[in-house]
C-alpha cells in the first residue's frame, strides 16, 4: 500500500454562526469542517484511504447558499492517503486461519484474504492453534507478519473500503 | 488430429473467456503468435481459435482471421481441434470431416475460444502470478510516499494531535492511527531524505517512481530479492542491475538495527 500525498480540491460549507469577522476563526472553521469531511469519507476508490490532511493551500472566495445562508468555500488542500495497487508487496499480520486460507491485516485494510491455494507448500494443520506450514517449518499463525503479494483488488462502494486477495507465489514472500 | 477433437468434444466450454488466450498462444506455433489477438467468435471463419483478441469488433477479427488463416492454416487448425475439438464437435456434427481444411476452421474458431479454456485456465494462474506486474494508478496531483516518508510525517502529526487533541472538535480520519502503525513498522530507514537522495539516481536507469518506491518499502537485501518481488525490472535487467547493486549497498548504511 503506497502513501501518497495528494492535492486535491474541495467545498467546505461553513454554517453562517460560524462565520466570523476574525479571520483567523474563518480559517480554523474552515480547517475543522475540513477535517471533519475527509474523516467522514474515509476513503475513495481515486485515493484510497484518506490518513492526514497535512496543509491547506488555498481557500477561495465563499459563496453563500441562498436557501440556507450557508457559506460555500472552495479550498485545495493537501492530504497523505494510503492506496493499495495490484502487484505489489505488502506486509500484514494474520488475523485468522481457515482450513480455505487465512485473512490478513495490513495498515488500514482488515479484509485481505490469502488462500490456501495460493500459499504454495504452506499445508492446514489443524487442531487447538491451527497453522499453515511449510516444509521449512515456517509457519503461519495467528499474529504473524506475512509478506504478500497483491494478487487483485477489489473497492466496495457501501462499506467505502477495499478487499484483496493475496498470494505467496514467488520467492521472498511468505512468513517474515 | 479429428478424432481427438472429437473426443474432445466433452470438454465444458463454458469458462472465462479470458483464460483463453494463453492456452490460444502456447498451444499454436508461431502463426498465432504474429497475432496476438485472438477471439472468441462462434460466427466467422475458421481458424480463430489461435487469435485472442478480446477487444477486436467480430467483424475486423473476421478479416484478420481470414488472412491469417490462409497462412498459417493447416497448422493452427489441427492444434485448435486438438484443444478445441469439444465445442466444434458439439456445435458442428460436420467438424471432424472438415478437418484438413480450413473450413473446419469454422468450427475450430468457437471451439477454440471455449474449449481451450479448461486447460488453459489451470496453467494461467501460475503464470501470471509469477509475473505479476505493479498495477499502480495515480490519481492527478499525487506524488508517491515511500513508507518511511510518510512515517515521519506521520508520527510529526500524532506529536501535534498530543497537544490538539484536548479539543474535541478536531477529528483526525480512522485510517490515521493504523496507517502510522503501519508506516512505523515498514520504515526501515533513519535517514530518510538521503534514503530518497540514492534511489532518485535510478530514474536515469529507466526505474519508475513506483518501482522507486517499492524499493524503498520492501528493504531488500539482495538483488535476486528485488528482481523476484519486482517483475517488471527484469525487462530493463542490463540497464538497472549495476545501479540497483550499488543502490542496496548505499541503502544498508541507512538501516535502523531492528
Amino acid at each position: 500500500m503506497v502513501f501518497l500525498e495528494v492535492e486535491m480540491a474541495w467545498n467546505v460549507v461553513i454554517l453562517p454562526e460560524q462565520l466570523d469577522a476574525n479571520g483567523l476563526l474563518l480559517h480554523k472553521a474552515i480547517i475543522l469542517r475540513l477535517m471533519d469531511d475527509i474523516a467522514n469519507r474515509k476513503a475513495s476508490k481515486e485515493h484510497g484511504y484518506y490518513v492526514a490532511v497535512t496543509t491547506l493551500n488555498s481557500i477561495g472566495e465563499g459563496k453563500v447558499r441562498e436557501l440556507s445562508g450557508d457559506v460555500l468555500f472552495p479550498v485545495t488542500f493537501s492530504c497523505i492517503t494510503q492506496k493499495p495497487a495490484k502487484g505489489e508487496i505488502l506486509v500484514g499480520t494474520v488475523d485468522k486461519i481457515l482450513k480455505q486460507g487465512v485473512f490478513l491485516k495490513s495498515g488500514p485494510i482488515s479484509s485481505i484474504f490469502l488462500s490456501e491455494k495460493m500459499m504454495r507448500d504452506y499445508k492446514y494443520v489443524g487442531g487447538e492453534n491451527p497453522m499453515f506450514l511449510n516444509d521449512k517449518h515456517a509457519k503461519l499463525e495467528k499474529d504473524t507478519m506475512v509478506r504478500f503479494k497483491v494478487l487483485g483488488l477489489k473497492w466496495l462502494e457501501s462499506d467505502r473500503e477495499f478487499q484483496i486477495l493475496a498470494t505467496l507465489a514467488g520467492d521472498f514472500l511468505g512468513s517474515l | 488430429m479429428a478424432e481427438k477433437g472429437g473426443n474432445g468434444s466433452p470438454l465444458p466450454r463454458g469458462k472465462a473467456a479470458a483464460a483463453l488466450k494463453q492456452g490460444s498462444l502456447k498451444g499454436n506455433n508461431s502463426s498465432t503468435m504474429e497475432e496476438s489477438t485472438h477471439i472468441e467468435i462462434d460466427s466467422s471463419d475458421s481458424e480463430l481459435e489461435g487469435f485472442v483478441e478480446e477487444k477486436v469488433p467480430t467483424s475486423l477479427n473476421a478479416n484478420e482471421k481470414s488472412s491469417a488463416e490462409q497462412k498459417s492454416g493447416k497448422k493452427k487448425v489441427s492444434f485448435g481441434s486438438l484443444k478445441s475439438s469439444g465445442k466444434a464437435s458439439f456445435d458442428i456434427p460436420t467438424a471432424k470431416g472438415n478437418l484438413g481444411k480450413g473450413g473446419k476452421g469454422f468450427n475450430v474458431g468457437k471451439a477454440s475460444g471455449k474449449g481451450n479454456i479448461p486447460e488453459a485456465t489451470p496453467i494461467k494462474p501460475l503464470v501470471t502470478e509469477a509475473e505479476l506486474k505493479l498495477e499502480l494508478e495515480l490519481p492527478k496531483g499525487a506524488r508517491l510516499l515511500m513508507d518511511c516518508e510518510a512515517a515521519e510525517v506521520l508520527q510529526e502529526i500524532q506529536g501535534h494531535m498530543t497537544v490538539l487533541s484536548d479539543d474535541p472538535k478536531i477529528k483526525m480520519p480512522e485510517p490515521f492511527s493504523k496507517a502510522l502503525q503501519y508506516a512505523k513498522i515498514n520504515a526501515h530507514y533513519t535517514n530518510v531524505q538521503s534514503v530518497r537522495q540514492v534511489l532518485e539516481t535510478l530514474k536515469q536507469n529507466g526505474v519508475t517512481d513506483g518501482e522507486i518506491c517499492m524499493i524503498g518499502n520492501i528493504d531488500p537485501e539482495t538483488l535476486d530479492e528485488v528482481y523476484a518481488l519486482i517483475p517488471s525490472l527484469k525487462t530493463n535487467k542490463h540497464k538497472n542491475e549495476g545501479a540497483i547493486a550499488d543502490v542496496l549497498a548505499s541503502l544498508a548504511n541507512f538501516r535502523t538495527s531492528n
